[in-house]
């Protein structure tokens, strides 16, 4: 690496920084982004962690060490459960209806057609609008009075006309559909790109081999694009487990818990309950849960990456 | 065996032709090349043959039968593409098995067909191996197995070594002469580099801007050029090429170029097509090998023999074999190819004899053979 100059310097310079003396520079130099990162990101988090041995109410401000009570009391309550049990089936919902969705739409923008331009620039359209406007223009599609009953009665199925966000059956169900429709530009994008990375040529020769579309598909196109649809799958996942605002926009967690997951919980806990303790607890949970999603994540991502190298 | 006939072919592209008038005949089990300059249309011919591009215009063939309408995988060919195109996560094996697995074949015979190809191809070593883990001329010889575990009725190579360095290339080139030996299919074999073709194809194909200019075995064209461009495009170094008219003299003819002296020529070598009254313009071919040193330029005034020119050396090349030199002649600069080596050196004048009855005569206006 080093050429011979650098290695041997004229004898009469100053002698330069030794080793150790270059890495305390190097920390002087970290420090302030360090304190900066520590304060907004480390401290809040050990401060959680350290709620969640404590029975603390804000409204009465004495901190009380119960050790790993608020866990214990967790386990038994049927409420964090079923916020657990509807944060999957909120994650996995979403992630897979806009993953399907994001890839049939790449698929399609793949192809050639007029006006191919200006509608890849629209898919992106659901992924940009602010999550307050999403939950907006939906809820007015889904109240009770809203376009889709409109359209329902319309058609003469008045008799499935529900609001639709305020029924404990369907609450569930259009919050997922709601928020992967604000998230398969995301996933129909990446797609896109992968599908792109794909040579022609491959496709060609499959067709020469004697593949048709539906073959073609199935043996080059899926197994090629499986690492960009583990990512996004993942990503997504990760997203979705964590989510609060788009719920709490569209139902609070209602209709009787139906769409309550855990950072709704922890939220209502902490601002509604006033117990930090609790909340400190859920969110630990959740942080736990995330961040086995996210190891997932890496681990599977790089295996992936390594046996698909197409290059 | 199968015949491939081209009738009329043209293609377009958003209103430009890319190809015209493509007819010519591809004799069953005949290795054919397609040659031409990069952009003149060789792939996109080839690609109609496989049915990856519409044939615009005319009919293509294969074994009788009209193909414009089948699907790329009814026509029974096989492509072997310029990047290989192979399937990346694939081994080896199930490259050459895909199209097996795609036809139904049974697992045993597939497998046999597979083995059978690889001990052809020297790939048995290689079978688990993914195609990121191969070098190119491993990629290449799987891109062929590929094709070779179908049998079908026609391959069609695009350029299939231009990705390979140059020992390689001329073992591949061989390796796919000794293929095509040995299972007698039938081969279009595209390719820009002109030794390539010259070397492996029984019959080549010159194309330019999407015309034939002339199809011929490898030494027809090397040896009756049918225009200007067949003539430059085959043969390296050049052939030589001058502009000029015929004029008769003191008994016998005379090439007078643009600029400088006339040049006599030998009685009978002309071959009597020639207009030689009326100072039409004619383009004056010689290969470089045709071309000989029979000593220093004469002192001035003295007569030239006939076929003889004066010329100052620019420049010589030595590629061990034989030596290129390249003399400034006043109509031009002229390319001697001299078996062996030359103690010719830069700045010698010297005479050059053309040996004529070996020259072509080419229209100047049309560019086409004159004879
Ligand atoms: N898909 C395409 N759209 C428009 N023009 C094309 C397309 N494919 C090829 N061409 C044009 O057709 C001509 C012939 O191309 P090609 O067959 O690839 O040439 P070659 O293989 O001889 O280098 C070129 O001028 C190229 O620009
Ligand atoms: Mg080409």
């Amino acid at each position: 690496m080093a050429s011979p100059s650098t290695r041997s310097p004229p004898r009469n310079r100053q002698p330069r920084l030794r080793f150790r003396d270059e890495r305390i520079f190097y920390y002087v130099a970290l420090a302030p982004t360090t304190i900066v990162i520590a304060c907004v990101i480390a401290l809040p988090i050990i401060y959680t962690f350290a709620l969640g041995f404590f029975i603390q109410n804000t409204l009465v401000r004495n901190w009380r060490f119960v050790g790993l009570s608020n866990y214990s009391d967790l386990l038994t309550d049927a409420d964090f459960w079923l916020a657990f049990w509807n944060g999957v089936v909120f994650t996995v919902g979403s992630t897979v209806v806009a993953t399907v969705f994001g890839l049939v739409i790449a698929i399609l923008l793949d192809c050639n057609f007029r006006g191919r331009g200006p509608l890849r620039a629209l898919v992106i359209f659901p992924y940009i609008v602010p999550s307050i406007v999403v939950a907006f223009i939906w809820k007015f599609i889904f109240s009770g009075r809203g376009i889709l009953n409109d359209f329902l009665g319309f058609i003469g199925a008045q008799a499935v006309s529900v609001p639709w966000l305020g029924d404990q059956r369907f609450a569930m169900m259009a919050v997922i559909l709601i928020s992967a429709w604000t998230w398969f530009p995301f996933a129909a994008i990446t797609l896109l790109a992968a599908i792109q990375n794909v040579p022609d040529n491959i496709y060609e020769a499959a067709a020469l081999d004697g593949a048709g579309p539906m073959r073609r598909f199935t043996y080059l196109t899926l197994p090629l694009l499986a690492p960009a649809i583990m990512v996004v799958v993942l990503i997504r996942a990760i997203w979705a487990f964590r989510n609060y605002d788009m719920i709490w926009l569209l139902t609070e967690g209602g209709p009787i818990g139906a769409t309550e997951v855990l950072p709704i919980m922890a939220y209502k806990e902490a601002f509604g309950l006033f117990r930090m303790g609790h909340a400190s607890a859920v969110s630990v949970s959740l942080m736990v849960f995330v961040t086995l999603l996210a190891a997932v994540h890496f681990r599977v991502g790089a295996r992936l990456r390594k046996a698909y190298d197409t290059s | 065996m199968v015949q491939v006939v081209f009738s009329s072919v043209g293609k377009e592209y958003g209103g430009n032709a890319v190809l015209r008038d493509i007819d010519f005949e591809v004799p069953a089990g005949c290795f054919v090349a397609l040659i031409g300059p990069s952009g003149c249309g060789k792939s996109t011919l080839l690609r109609m043959i496989a049915g990856l591009e519409h044939i615009d215009f005319g009919e293509i063939y294969i074994d009788g039968n009209g193909v414009n309408d089948l699907a790329p995988k009814d026509r029974d060919v096989a492509m072997v593409f310029q990047n290989y195109a192979l399937y990346p996560h694939m081994t080896v094996a199930e490259n050459m098995l895909f199209t097996l697995r795609m036809a139904r074949c049974s697992r045993a015979e597939s497998n046999d067909r597979m083995w059978e190809a690889a001990r052809i191809l020297g790939l048995e070593d290689l079978l688990d191996r993914y195609p990121r883990h191969l070098s190119g001329g491993q990629r290449q010889r799987v891109a062929m197995g590929r094709a070779i575990v179908r049998n079908p009725k026609v391959f069609l190579f695009d350029e299939p070594l231009s990705n390979l360095d140059a020992k390689l290339r001329v073992q591949m080139r061989a390796e796919i002469k000794r293929l095509h030996q040995r299972l007698g299919t039938t081969m279009i074999f595209v390719t820009h580099d002109q030794v390539e073709a010259m070397t492996m194809a029984e019959r080549v194909v010159i194309l330019r801007e999407g015309r034939i200019e002339q199809v011929g075995s490898p030494l027809e064209l090397y040896d009756r050029p049918a225009n200007v461009f067949v003539a430059g495009f085959i043969g390296s170094p050049a052939m030589n090429m001058m502009s000029g008219t015929f004029e008769r003299a003191g008994g016998h003819y005379h090439f007078v170029p643009e600029s400088g002296d006339p040049i006599s020529i030998p009685p009978g070598a002309l071959s009597g097509a020639e207009d030689t009254s009326s100072g039409h313009k004619y383009m004056l071919g010689i290969r470089p090998e045709h071309i000989t040193l029979p000593g220093p330029e004469p002192v001035s005034g003295e007569r030239k023999s006939f076929g003889e020119i004066s010329a100052e050396v620019v420049l010589v090349e030595v590629t061990g074999l034989d030596t290129h030199i390249v003399a400034a002649a006043p109509n031009g600069e002229v390319t001697v190819l001299i078996r062996g080596r030359s103690a010719v050196a830069a700045g010698d004048r010297l005479l050059f004899r053309l040996d004529f009855p070996l020259a072509h005569v080419f229209d100047a206006e049309t560019g086409q053979r004159v004879d």
